[in-house]
């Protein structure tokens, strides 16, 4: 009986996901995956053999990581600093940390060219006070360099999410006992420290380089087509000169799998190191 | 019973609004009608109680004040509709063809012929359609132009020293970084505004070099400052674009409605330039008909017409009546041709891949 109802449970609390993965990321796939071997498998050569897409992996990839490395390298930063704060004051910051999470793409893409467009308010600002010129101060904002600098905006805060806890739970005894023990500064934290932050930072990374390779809205808002990126090679695909539509879900396809790819490596860093602590 | 609570909320709803508008122009007994059989066709389409318009998005080419003049006018029949780009629209339609969810369906011209080839269309002839030319149509009905649109420069003059004439002047070092377009890939525009740049530089439906080697020559000098996948036009009123390569509504627009003034000026190139027929169609097995037929008549009737006047997009309709406040609003057109539909149509991979090569 008891058997009984706890396999009841366990299906009434996971029947809802189990059923809205279902729908909305097996279903969609599928289809996609059927659209995109219709022919065969020639929509995948195809792809291959398209003049944008080697490059456009290229720049995907790079803009994936520098966006990735840039949120990174802030929200550790966040993070450490939140970590030293008393609760009060790192709630208060943690809501202001978390707003950006709740914008969409086009919000945050519209949002920075009112503040560094060519009309911006700080672009303006800059123009007036130190003579900067706006057409050159507001094409930085319409290049790649601006959208991996606005992606970093909403991934810093994911990074921070992540690697708060990991500090927070940081024992500094620690440090301290090491330093103690005549270990250097530097040789304390290379030791202590970065073996306990390393594997959910390098989860965090992986998380944040996979939204960046795979986000559109924002890029499409802020940079427009002629930045060869994969999502919006996509988006020209299906678009209103698009008929190629096996090509177009051959390309659905890889993006899907670089980002599950992306993730997985964080997913298997973070459970070994769930191994490693459940063997202790 | 679910279908019928629906229609009845749906006829409440329009009953609960019906005496405020009536002042408007409710069609009622004793309203002269706007054609012939209008009266039956309302009580066939009030039955249906609603026509889904897809494609028509309300901010586009004055299609909110037509929204609004019909549920005026048939405050028992609503009138749903989205914005999804003439392409996707009739891809969407195709998925859909054996139970299609939307009853008309608007879009760039050649893409309303692929629709036709692709057999999705009813036939239909509209209020006036006979005074439509012959090119703007298809015999039958299946589809049939309502408006059309010009290219032109818009230019932000706060953000320019000198204003563009024609295509040779773009090219010039004081446009550096300043013009902005929409890709051809992604947008009607963009492939019309292609063809603007083909016709005026001596090329043809069976050339297009001369438009990409005008467009390479535009992006090499450096003046492009962007290709975009969406209409920027918030970002041009907002003062982000020194010149945008567009359909003439959308300067028009920014100048006389969305407050920029004198900022603005909207040029029709020298050497000529092209203007776009969009076109709108009945769609096969539509789950409305009549409310649809509806719909599309009052489109093409005067009244319909010249509400997209209003919104400074040229009527489809000759001949039909303009305020004159709006008349003198209007820009004139140096040399503008229509785009051939059935050539530019059979030309849409050379045209995006050729401009690809270009531009990219």
């Amino acid at each position: 009986m008891r058997e009984w109802q706890r396999v009841a449970r366990l299906l009434a609390l996971g029947t809802p996901g189990a059923a809205i993965f279902a729908v909305f990321f097996l279903l969609p796939l599928v289809m996609v995956g059927g659209e995109a071997f219709s022919d065969h498998g020639a929509a995948f050569a195809r792809l291959a053999q398209l003049d944008l897409f080697w490059p456009g992996l290229a720049n995907s990839l790079l803009l994936g990581l520098a966006a990735g490395a840039i949120s990174l390298a802030g929200g550790l930063m966040v993070a450490w600093r939140l970590s030293q704060m008393n609760a009060a004051a790192r709630t208060a910051l943690l809501f202001l940390i978390a707003l950006p999470l709740t914008f969409s793409g086009l919000v945050v893409a519209f949002g920075f060219i009112l503040a560094f467009g060519r009309a911006g308010f700080v672009t303006l600002s800059l123009e007036r006070l130190f003579g900067v010129d706006p057409a050159w101060f507001a094409s930085l904002v319409y290049s790649p360099t601006g959208l991996a600098l606005v992606y970093s905006y909403y991934l810093i805060p994911r990074v921070v999410m992540l690697m708060l806890p990991v500090f927070a739970n940081f024992d500094r005894v620690q440090l301290a006992a090491a330093e103690s023990l005549g270990a250097g500064r530097w040789r304390a934290i290379a030791d202590v420290l970065v073996p306990q932050v390393l594997p959910t930072a390098l989860a965090a990374f992986c998380l944040v380089v996979a939204v960046a390779f795979g986000a559109y809205g924002t890029a499409l808002a802020l940079v427009g087509s002629q930045v060869n990126i994969l999502p919006l090679q996509l988006f020209t695909l299906v678009s209103d000169a698009g008929t190629d539509f096996p090509l177009a879900a051959a390309l659905a396809l890889v993006l899907t799998a670089l980002c599950t790819a992306a993730m997985s490596v964080g997913e298997v860093v973070v459970a070994r190191r769930q191994e490693t602590v459940d063997d202790r | 019973m679910a279908l019928d609570r629906r229609s009845f909320l749906l006829g409440s709803a329009g009953l609960a609004l019906a005496p405020q508008i009536a002042a408007a122009q409710a069609l009622s007994a004793d309203t002269p009608e706007l054609y012939p059989g209008e009266r039956a066709l309302y009580a066939a389409a009030a039955k249906e109680g609603m026509a889904v318009s897809n494609n028509t998005g309300p901010t586009w080419a004055n299609w909110a004040a037509l929204f609004r003049a019909f549920g005026q006018r048939y405050p028992e029949v609503t009138l749903v509709y989205n914005d999804v780009g003439s392409g996707v629209a009739v891809n969407a339609l195709d998925r859909t063809r054996k139970r299609p969810q939307i009853d008309t369906i608007y879009y760039f011209g050649a893409n309303g012929i692929d629709a036709q080839k692709r057999g999705l269309l009813a036939p239909f002839k509209p209020v006036n359609f006979d005074r439509l030319p012959e090119t703007a149509k298809a015999p039958n009905g299946e589809w049939f132009t309502i408006h059309q649109l010009e290219v032109v420069f818009i230019v932000n003059k706060k953000l320019v020293s000198t204003v563009p004439t024609s295509w040779a002047d773009l090219l010039k070092p004081d446009f550096k970084s300043t013009i902005v377009y929409l890709d051809p890939r992604t947008a009607g525009v963009g492939q019309v505004l292609t063809w603007a740049a083909v016709l005026a530089h001596g090329g043809s439906y069976d050339n297009l070099q001369p438009g990409f080697d005008y467009l390479g020559e535009l992006h090499k000098a450096g003046n492009v400052l962007r290709v975009v996948g969406t209409t920027p036009y918030a970002q041009f009123v907002k003062g982000e674009i020194p010149i945008w390569i567009n359909y003439v509504n959308d300067g028009l627009r920014a100048k006389f409605v969305d407050g920029m003034g004198d900022d603005v000026e909207v040029i029709s190139p020298a050497e000529g330039t092209v203007a776009a027929p969009y076109t709108i169609s009945l769609v096969k097995g539509a789950p409305h008909p009549n409310a649809g037929k509806l719909w599309l008549n009052f489109i093409t009737s005067e009244a319909g017409q010249r509400l997209f006047a209003e919104g400074f997009v040229t009527p489809a309709v000759p001949g039909v009546a303009i305020p004159e406040a709006v008349q003198a609003k209007l820009i004139t057109h140096s040399k503008s041709t229509l785009l051939d539909l059935e050539k530019a149509g059979a030309q849409l991979q050379t045209l995006t891949q050729g401009w690809a090569k270009v531009a990219l």
